[in-house]
């Protein structure tokens, strides 16, 4: 087996279980054999962390050593040879493993981790077939003790891996959790005991082999062979963090990450992790109500799309079709976004369309040129306020592994810092990476615009709201911009002018499609649903909408829906169905905009799936050619000097 | 249920008349009528009854052959289960097929159900009594001068015996009206095969009577009882008695001879498409046509009331008359439960080839027997 | 051609003259041997605390998947059973159920075992999902948990108790019911 050699430093080669492999220099001989396919059990070592070997479980024959080596710490020489699977290794893994469960309790059936712990795997597998130590003799730690409201921790059974400890100095750099006392009683614990804080607490649990940490949410909820996994897209922000999404019985119980190193680099934040209760809503809508017509009646989603579509018909016969104005969501995926952005210029033909209240005019494709992952090349990064890091948790985690792993500058100034000012201090760096909040876009393109004479090259990197924020302004669901950021045929009215004229009585019909937080906590909206005298809504979550709709029809959640979002970085990601339809779930949104619109005489071709409707986009929209499996927009734009 | 209570009240009525005009040396018509009332009523009510029974007597019998205990969950011992039964039957669907004969469809369950009670009408089962009058009855004697002659059969003819046999045949155009009327396969094939066997079987019949009547020179079933006194005739004419039950199982349609009903190729046969009330009544009409059939035997063969053993008194005859009806039916059950059903051809074959031969045989050694006495 | 014929009615007479061999069923049933597998029971301590602690083994191996659990954090001041985990809801398609006894091989604290009851026809298809209540081991002064979560608390069905492995299976007709 030879691996394909690289260009760059000339290939080692060793040979794993007479196997033969050529791998970097550098190399630890752990991925040597991995590359070989040869599996080494491992608990200390971790992909994303630097090694220890503390737990002695990868130890291998190397060539004439005298001693076993840990696998997961040695670096790969020329010539070396490996051998994982002689009876010394055997012998030493089995009194290992003896060792490891000298004091681990007999937990497994009450244990969260039971059924995808590496401890029960590998004593299955390397282990003795009994233990020597009395059950009895055990020395016996706090059991189920509440570290913060997210994370349990059983100090018992702990096996002392320091992955946790290593991962809150190396990931997180809070150095939260440290090991405490000597010998037997070592214990890992937070420092001084204090509550464990931060907004990454979620990754303990996974990057704990056993059940010491477990998720306080997820505590006996579920066993892994109950789970069906479905790897999806997180909805919590427009980061794009790829995960795993745990149901049982109809019910999300967990997100577990999923590695995608070019975004999230496998960490998840706990606003993204722990948000599955919101789609577990009992009172999540289900029902379509109807109070045009007549009084209040429950009707199939479908007949209220065609009610919803004769009384939008009636408005825009009456009072023509700019008495109308369309709000979308930034949770919406792209294939939504499109359809809305059809209806409401293409059929209905208003002007007035927006996703969010806020309008910023001159929207371009270069505001987001930076990668997520590139942030680590940038030599130096300048993080516009707070915001960002408030908007995208797993950014924080992006700029510390710069800073620390690859010893590049990430710098924190202000939301609006004085551009000349740091033109004298950033200069003649090959890449200037700038980061910044939508809402700072001004100040980030004048910073960018001071810093590009003087340096090789600016790139900017702006973090939208909303899970999909960035995928509704490149499908122009915007009151200015159509679909690529061309100039709409005519400019209309954005989402705070819309909710104030539609207050003032000067629109008729609004059609809305949730679940959009920002709206709902805006008593502008509120003022406008009860002015209008048509409002359709499109949600799945009870609130102002839902109260006020004279056509309320139910959506389906994030994880209920197939379909594509765009993270801020401009990266086109497949969102999957995890909780299968069943009797009573409501149709896919899509498919209701796309009702509505065929009832008002629109030429919707193809089917109103998923699928199709992104070949349609693609065709719109050039830069979305071939993107759909998570590979970044093209924008042409690109490539004009920033 | 309102064709068997019309039915009923035309029987009820009927029965009368044949009695009145049978009585026709009576000298107090009304009387008579009113004693020929009386007696139809209550030959319905025991006709009916034991009908309703017997459906459990053989449950209970097939049970205990089978060694199951049979229906005990309705009443003690499961006595009650014929009530259950029939109110089952009554309140159920009488659902009917489309392009049934709608007159004949309705008439042919009660025409098996009422021809089953008519046949009873000339079986005797008691020695008339003579009350009043002088002289008294004697054994011989079917006349009372003087008195009121009481007989214990509904029309007391002195053609008795034929005219069971011809009622019992018009019972045959039920099944084969029946089967026709219903406008299905499996009805009308069971008619079919109803018709030929019940053709085949009256003259295994027929010839079998012959014998005692011979012997009794007389069709009047109280002379021939009568002239059993000294030694029933089914010592005397044991090859007509099995030739008599085995046809008679035949007439009834039961097992080994159930061809017409046949469940296993014909649905159930004639009956097929009648529900409710209209299976009942063919249902009560072949329980009461067992009985018929076991009451001409034992009038026939069996000395009809008379004690089986001398000393016993021969005044409780209806009781000797019944035990010996119950203990022919037994026979009968007992049969059903223990041999199969036979092959139609097999089934020609024994009455044209068998029954028949042996019944002529037999009629032509009686004859040269009677006629050397 | 006779005998056989009078042979046949002698058995026939033979089998009505013996012992029946019908057994009254609800009110007279079999002994049931030792190690039948009937319907579960889900035993107690001797302090009356479950011995099921809701790690789901059980529906792990079962080959048919007819096991639901869910199991719940105990409330240390009224647990429901020994330690940090107790099953909140468990239930058992006794429909689906083939008995194979794998729930009770499988399980570490022998709290579920199959019992000598093998009558389980019901007239509602519904009750034939057995739920902790009806699997559960009697318990004289037993004051039921809380309803799991998410669901309405189940209506008492105390006839349907099960009666301990070890006591007669001789029960009065009305357990049927």
């Amino acid at each position: 087996m030879t691996a394909e050699v690289q260009p760059g430093p000339q290939p080692v080669t060793l040979t794993v279980d007479g196997r033969a492999v050529a791998v970097e220099p550098g190399t630890l001989v752990w991925d040597a054999c991995e590359k070989a396919g040869v599996f080494v059990p491992v608990y200390c070592a971790h992909r994303k962390m630097e090694p220890v070997a503390v737990c002695r479980m990868c130890l291998v024959e190397i060539g004439t050593m005298p001693k076993l080596q840990p696998a997961c710490a040695t670096v790969v020489q020329e010539g070396m040879e490996v051998r994982t699977q002689t009876d010394r290794v055997r012998r030493f893994r089995e009194g290992n493993m003896e060792f490891l469960l000298v004091n681990h309790p007999l937990d497994c059936p009450v244990c969260d981790r039971g059924g995808e712990c590496d401890l029960q795997d590998f004593a299955q597998r390397y282990g003795p077939p009994r233990s020597r130590v009395p059950i009895t003799g055990k020395v016996h730690f706090d059991k189920a003790r509440a570290l913060s409201d997210k994370i349990t921790l059983d100090q018992e059974r702990c096996i002392l891996c320091w992955r946790c400890v290593r991962y809150c100095d190396e990931i997180t750099g809070d150095r939260s959790i440290v090991l405490q006392e000597r010998a037997v009683h070592t214990v890992i614990d937070t420092f001084e005991g204090r509550p464990l804080t931060g907004e990454f607490q979620g990754n303990l649990p996974e990057v704990c082999p056993v059940g010491a940490l477990t998720h306080t949410a997820y505590r006996f909820r579920a066993r892994p062979w109950d789970l069906q996994r479905t790897v999806s897209i997180c909805p919590g922000c427009s980061y794009g963090c790829t995960l795993g999404v745990d149901s049982r019985d109809d019910e999300v119980v967990r997100f577990v990450s999923q590695d995608n190193p070019e975004v999230d680099d496998s960490w998840l934040c706990d606003r993204g992790r722990y948000s599955f209760p919101e789609l577990n809503r009992s009172d999540r809508i289900r029902a379509a109500e109807l109070r045009l017509e007549g009084p209040l009646r429950q009707v199939p989603a479908l007949e209220a799309t065609a009610a919803a579509a004769r009384a939008l018909a009636l408005v825009v016969e009456q009072s023509g079709p700019g008495a109308v104005a369309v709000l979308g969501t930034p949770a919406m995926t792209n294939e939504e976004a499109f359809a809305l952005q059809w209806l409401a210029r293409g059929v209905i033909g208003t002007p007035h369309l927006d996703h969010q209240l806020a309008e910023w005019p001159g929207l371009d494709p270069v505001e987001f040129r930076l990668a997520v992952a590139d942030l680590e090349r940038c030599d130096t990064v300048l993080v516009l306020g707070e915001r960002p890091e408030l908007a995208t948790p797993v950014l924080s985690l992006r700029l510390y592994k710069a800073e620390r792993k690859r010893g590049r500058e990430v710098r924190r100034v202000a939301a609006d810092p004085d551009p000349a000012e740091l033109a004298r201090t950033v200069r003649d760096r090959q890449l200037v990476g700038v980061v910044a909040h939508e809402g700072d876009r001004d100040a980030a393109l004048r910073v960018a615009a001071a810093l590009a004479p003087v340096n090789r090259e600016v790139r900017r990197l702006t973090l939208t709201e909303g899970m999909n924020g960035r995928g509704c302004k490149d499908l122009g669901l915007l009151p200015d911009l159509g679909p690529g950021y061309v100039a709409a045929p005519a400019a209309g009215m954005g989402g705070r002018a819309i909710l104030g004229a539609a207050a003032a009585g000067r629109l008729r019909a609004l059609v809305v499609v949730g679940p959009n937080p920002e709206l709902e906590a805006d008593p502008a909206f509120e003022a406008a649903c009860q002015r209008v005298a048509l409002l359709v809504g499109v949600t799945t979550v009870p609130g102002v909408l839902s109260r006020h709709a004279h056509a309320l029809i139910p959506g389906r959640t994030a994880v209920e829906k197939a379909g594509t979002v765009t993270s801020s970085e401009g990266r086109v990601q497949p969102v999957r169905v995890a909780l299968q339809p069943r009797f009573g779930t409501p149709p896919p949104e899509l498919r209701l905009l796309v009702e509505i619109g065929r009832e008002l005489g629109g030429r919707w071709t193809g089917e109103p799936r998923a699928t199709p409707t992104f070949a349609a986009i693609e065709a719109a929209l050039p830069a979305y050619r071939g993107t759909r499996g998570g590979l970044r927009a093209a924008w042409p734009q690109w490539e004009r000097p920033a | 249920m309102i064709a068997v209570v019309g039915w009923g009240a035309v029987v009820g009525g009927l029965q009368p008349l044949v009695a009145a005009i049978g009585s026709a040396g009576g000298v107090n018509v009304p009387l008579t009528f009113l004693i020929a009332l009386v007696k139809g009523v209550l030959i319905l009510f025991v006709l009916l009854t034991t009908a309703a029974y017997l459906v459990l007597a053989e449950r209970k019998v097939s049970a205990r052959i089978q060694l199951r205990l049979g229906p005990n969950r309705v009443g003690p011992a499961g006595l009650l289960q014929p009530a259950a039964d029939a109110v089952k039957l009554i309140f159920k669907e009488a659902s009917a097929p489309e392009g049934r004969d709608r007159f004949l469809f309705e008439l042919a369950p009660a025409l098996a159900a009422a021809m089953a009670l008519f046949a009873f009408a000339t079986i005797p089962i008691n020695q008339t009594i003579c009350i009043g009058g002088h002289g008294g009855a004697g054994p011989l004697s079917q006349t009372c001068p003087g008195g009121l002659a009481l007989h214990w059969d509904l029309a007391h003819l002195n053609i008795g015996l034929l005219f069971i046999l011809a009622i019992t045949s018009v019972g045959v155009y039920s099944i084969f009206l029946g089967g026709w009327a219903s406008n299905s396969k499996y009805a009308l094939l069971g008619a079919l095969r109803s018709s030929a066997q019940l053709i085949s079987y009256e003259m295994a019949v027929s010839f079998a009577v012959i014998g005692p009547v011979l012997l009794a020179g007389s069709l009047d079933l109280e002379k021939v009882v009568h002239a059993q006194h000294s030694l029933w005739f089914v010592f005397l004419q044991p090859l007509a008695f099995l030739l008599y039950l085995t046809a008679g199982l035949a007439e009834t349609n039961r097992l080994p001879f159930d061809l017409p009903e046949a469940e296993g190729e014909l649905g159930a046969g004639y009956h097929t498409e009648m529900a409710g009330m209209r299976f009942g009544m063919y249902f009560v009409g072949e329980y009461i046509n067992m009985v018929t059939v076991a009451a001409i035997a034992t009038t026939l063969f069996l000395g009809g009331w008379m004690a089986p053993v001398f000393f016993l008194p021969n005044w409780l005859g209806p009781i000797w008359f019944f035990a010996k009806v119950g203990l022919l039916i037994f026979i009968m059950l007992w049969v059903r439960w223990t041999y199969p059903r036979l092959r139609y051809d097999r089934l020609m074959q024994l009455g044209w080839k068998v029954l028949l031969p042996l019944g002529l045989a037999n009629i032509a050694v009686t004859a040269v027997f009677v006629a050397l006495r | 051609m006779f005998r056989e014929l009078i042979g046949g009615l002698r058995i026939t007479m033979r089998n009505m003259l013996s012992k029946p061999v019908t057994i009254q069923y609800p009110e007279e049933q079999r002994p049931v041997p030792p190690r039948a597998r009937g319907r579960h029971i889900l035993h107690r301590y001797d302090n009356g605390l479950e011995k099921c602690i809701g790690c789901e083994l059980c529906a792990g191996a079962c080959p048919v998947g007819c096991i639901y659990v869910l199991a719940a954090a105990n409330d240390p001041a009224h647990p429901v059973s020994p330690g940090e985990r107790y099953a909140a809801r468990y239930e058992i398609n006794l429909v689906r159920c083939i008995y194979c006894g794998y729930c009770a091989e499988a399980c570490p604290t022998e709290a579920i075992t199959l019992g000598p009851r093998l009558d389980l026809a019901d007239y509602k298809r519904e009750r034939l999902v057995a739920t902790k209540e009806d699997l559960l081991e009697s318990w004289p002064g037993f004051r039921p948990t809380a309803a799991a979560p998410g669901r309405p608390d189940p209506a008492p069905r105390s006839e349907l108790a099960a009666p301990s492995p070890t006591a007669p299976v001789a029960r009065s007709a009305t357990d049927t019911a």
